[in-house]
């Protein structure tokens, strides 16, 4: 039984204050890697938008809305691609996310996979190489060529806690460090969080148990041989762990309905990025954590749900119940 | 029209029914295992699906001949003797004079014995009709499974090194998907064609098409506060509703091999018909077995005058909108 999981007022607002935090890490993009990230940030945004476009039209036969949504992950899936990345790469990512995850589920409010996760895992999958070759920001080389460094998630997968340029906690934390176009200044995504306490209160939920949950396993089960702060700020900063949790998990369409629940799906995608990171094949794992939240999160809910039931029961409390209403 | 002279499908509808309209893979999807993990070239998948025609063809000719007054469980074991039956001697043939080939198909080959279309079409099909009709339907069904194969094998290939039957095709320049030659490029290759294909029959058969629509219903979920005894009764009825639709889904359907497709009338022969007395109804369609539509038919009363109730007692508000 497939239910809407936000208005479309709701998808507006959401798509309105993403674009908002994009158009700020695009600028924060530029100054590191210079005007090639907007040319990599249109063709995406561009490709999504208009497939999307496109397709609905033959679908519906008609005239239909354009959707910001898309160009959110057009513009996403662009963002975390290292600035050396191939124009088709950031094309092939929306026409996957566009044609794949979000119009055959029948859109923003029907998606149970989050769309930019998904066409970025795509492209990972399918181009490792082009996808984790990343640059030295162009003020640190001094040059107009991109000069290929190792990224801060590479370097934790190593074992090893530091770059040989001896760089700052504020060099890490502004994004002077070899990543992804998008991903890098984590005082930006702090930020971003900050806003949407703001403007939504319940949506900064999801990620702040993702962000718990990912500091917890950082903290008690570091990767690097360092003090345990350092682990934990480490790896919040490394990869795209803030970029995920503002522009993933505060998309109202894959996330649960009620508080409690939100809390308990940002722990689960928490735990499993940073299982990833241990485990996995690749160094940026966050994107496949989450979708593979998504996939279990309707089991897991269900255990959860149980354990609600119970609780209430034994505490005598009147219980909410979920009516189903056909429309 | 009695049993006697009911006409027998041509070999052309079967090809149609069973190649097109249900074929195995992109329909019914029965049979993925060998398409999805191994038919990642031109050359592999065209032994596959040659392997798996001439097995899928002598296991139906062979279950219809011999094998109708078998028990079920001794005619499954029979097919995957006969089956491995033909598939050892390929393997020992390969092991001799192409080993690259025998690395590249590794465990899937063997694993063309237990394919569930042989068991599935020789219960449905092979062991009910005659030797003729059995052929046809192995050949028919055949058929589409190598379509799909060859055309997997064939977009992988292509797609993920830039080659077809191991010689370059794409230039260098274009990018190759390292995906495709992975399983997972090939569920994405199978679930591409699955929509392609479900497109095509739309248009071109949309009756025989209509029964595989599935209707999805958009629903509110409202959250309300309701005390312990009628929240128990609520799901309870919630939980009797769900399994009699799980029931339900799961009710057999009766395959009829003749009567698959409506056989054409032509000008001629509808003239010729006698006008006489009232026109004859045409026969009922088969209905639900009575007892499920009945306990379905409560279930839902009793649920709707729960949802009655909740409604007049206890209005709540949205949480959401909060």
């Amino acid at each position: 039984m497939q239910q809407p999981k936000a208005t479309s007022a709701e998808a507006r607002k959401y798509a309105i204050n993403c674009l908002i935090l994009l158009t700020m890490t695009l600028l924060v993009a530029w100054f590191f890697y210079g005007e090639r990230v907007i040319r990599l940030v249109l063709t995406g945004t561009l490709s999504a938008f208009f497939a999307d476009f496109l397709l609905r039209m033959l679908a519906k036969k008609g005239r239909v809305k354009p959707d910001l949504y898309s160009i959110v992950i057009g513009a996403t899936i662009a963002l975390m691609l290292p600035a050396t990345a191939p124009y088709y790469l950031p094309v092939l990512g929306s026409l996957f996310a566009i044609c794949v995850v979000k119009l055959p589920f029948g859109g923003l409010m029907h998606v149970p996979f989050v769309p930019a996760a998904a066409g970025f895992s795509f492209l990972t999958v399918c181009f490792p190489s082009a996808v984790f070759h990343y640059p030295k920001p162009i003020p640190m080389q001094g040059g107009a060529d991109y000069v290929a460094d190792t990224a801060l998630s590479a370097l934790l997968r190593s074992g090893r806690a530091s770059y040989e340029d001896a760089q700052t906690f504020m060099d890490i934390l502004i994004g002077h460090i070899p990543s992804a176009m998008g991903t890098g200044c984590t005082i930006l995504f702090l930020a971003g969080l900050l806003y949407f306490l703001f403007r939504k209160p319940s949506s900064v939920i999801a990620p702040l148990g993702f962000l718990l949950a990912c500091a917890a396993m950082a903290f008690f089960f570091p990767r690097i041989q360092a003090e345990r702060l350092t682990s934990v700020i480490l790896e919040l900063a490394a990869g795209s762990v803030l970029f995920a949790a503002v522009f993933f998990l505060t998309d109202p369409s894959g996330l649960p309905k009620t508080n409690g629940m939100r809390l308990a799906f940002g722990v689960l995608a928490g735990v499993l990025t940073m299982l990833f990171r241990r485990y996995g094949l690749y160094e940026e794992t966050v994107c496949f954590a989450i979708l593979m939240a998504n996939a279990a999160w309707p089991a897991v809910e269900v255990v959860l749900k149980r354990l609600e039931r119970t609780i209430q029961k034994w505490r005598g409390l009147p219980r909410k119940v979920e009516v189903a209403v056909h429309e | 029209m009695s049993e006697n002279t009911k006409k027998a499908p041509s070999f052309r509808e079967m090809l149609k029914r069973s190649a097109l309209i249900q074929n195995p893979v992109l329909v019914q999807l029965v049979g993925l295992c060998p398409v999805v993990p191994a038919a990642v070239s031109l050359q592999s998948a065209t032994l596959f699906a040659g392997m798996y025609l001439l097995m899928l063809l002598v296991t139906e000719v062979l279950a219809s001949l011999l094998l109708r007054k078998l028990p079920r469980y001794i005619r499954v074991c029979i097919y995957l003797v006969v089956g491995l039956g033909m598939v050892l001697p390929m393997i020992t043939y390969l092991e001799q004079y192409d080993q690259t080939i025998l690395a590249r198909i590794g465990i899937y080959f063997p694993l063309l014995a237990i394919n569930s279309i042989t068991a599935l079409h020789c219960e449905k099909v092979a062991v009910k009709s005659s030797v003729a009709i059995a052929a046809k339907d192995a050949l028919a069904t055949g058929i589409g499974y190598a379509a799909v194969l060859l055309l997997v094998g064939a977009l992988r290939e292509l797609f993920g090194n830039g080659t077809l039957w191991g010689r370059a095709v794409l230039p260098q320049a274009m990018p190759r998907m390292s995906a495709m030659l992975l399983p997972f490029g090939g569920f994405l290759m199978l679930g591409l064609l699955a929509a392609v294909l479900r497109w095509i029959l739309h248009k071109k058969y949309p009756e025989q098409t209509k029964q595989a629509n599935l209707h999805v219903s958009r629903t509110q979920v409202k959250l309300r506060e309701v005390p312990l005894p009628l929240a128990e009764r609520l799901e309870k009825q919630q939980a009797q509703v769900a399994q009699a639709q799980t029931e339900e889904a799961q009710t057999p359907e009766v395959y009829d091999p003749q009567g698959a497709l409506p056989p054409e009338v032509t000008a001629a022969e509808e003239a010729a018909k006698p006008v006489s007395g009232p026109a004859q109804t045409p026969p009922p369609e088969e209905k639900r077995t009575d007892p499920l539509q009945a306990d379905m038919d409560a279930i839902t009363q009793e649920f709707q005058a729960l949802m009655r109730e909740l409604e007049e007692n206890y209005p709540g508000k949205d949480p959401d909108s909060q």
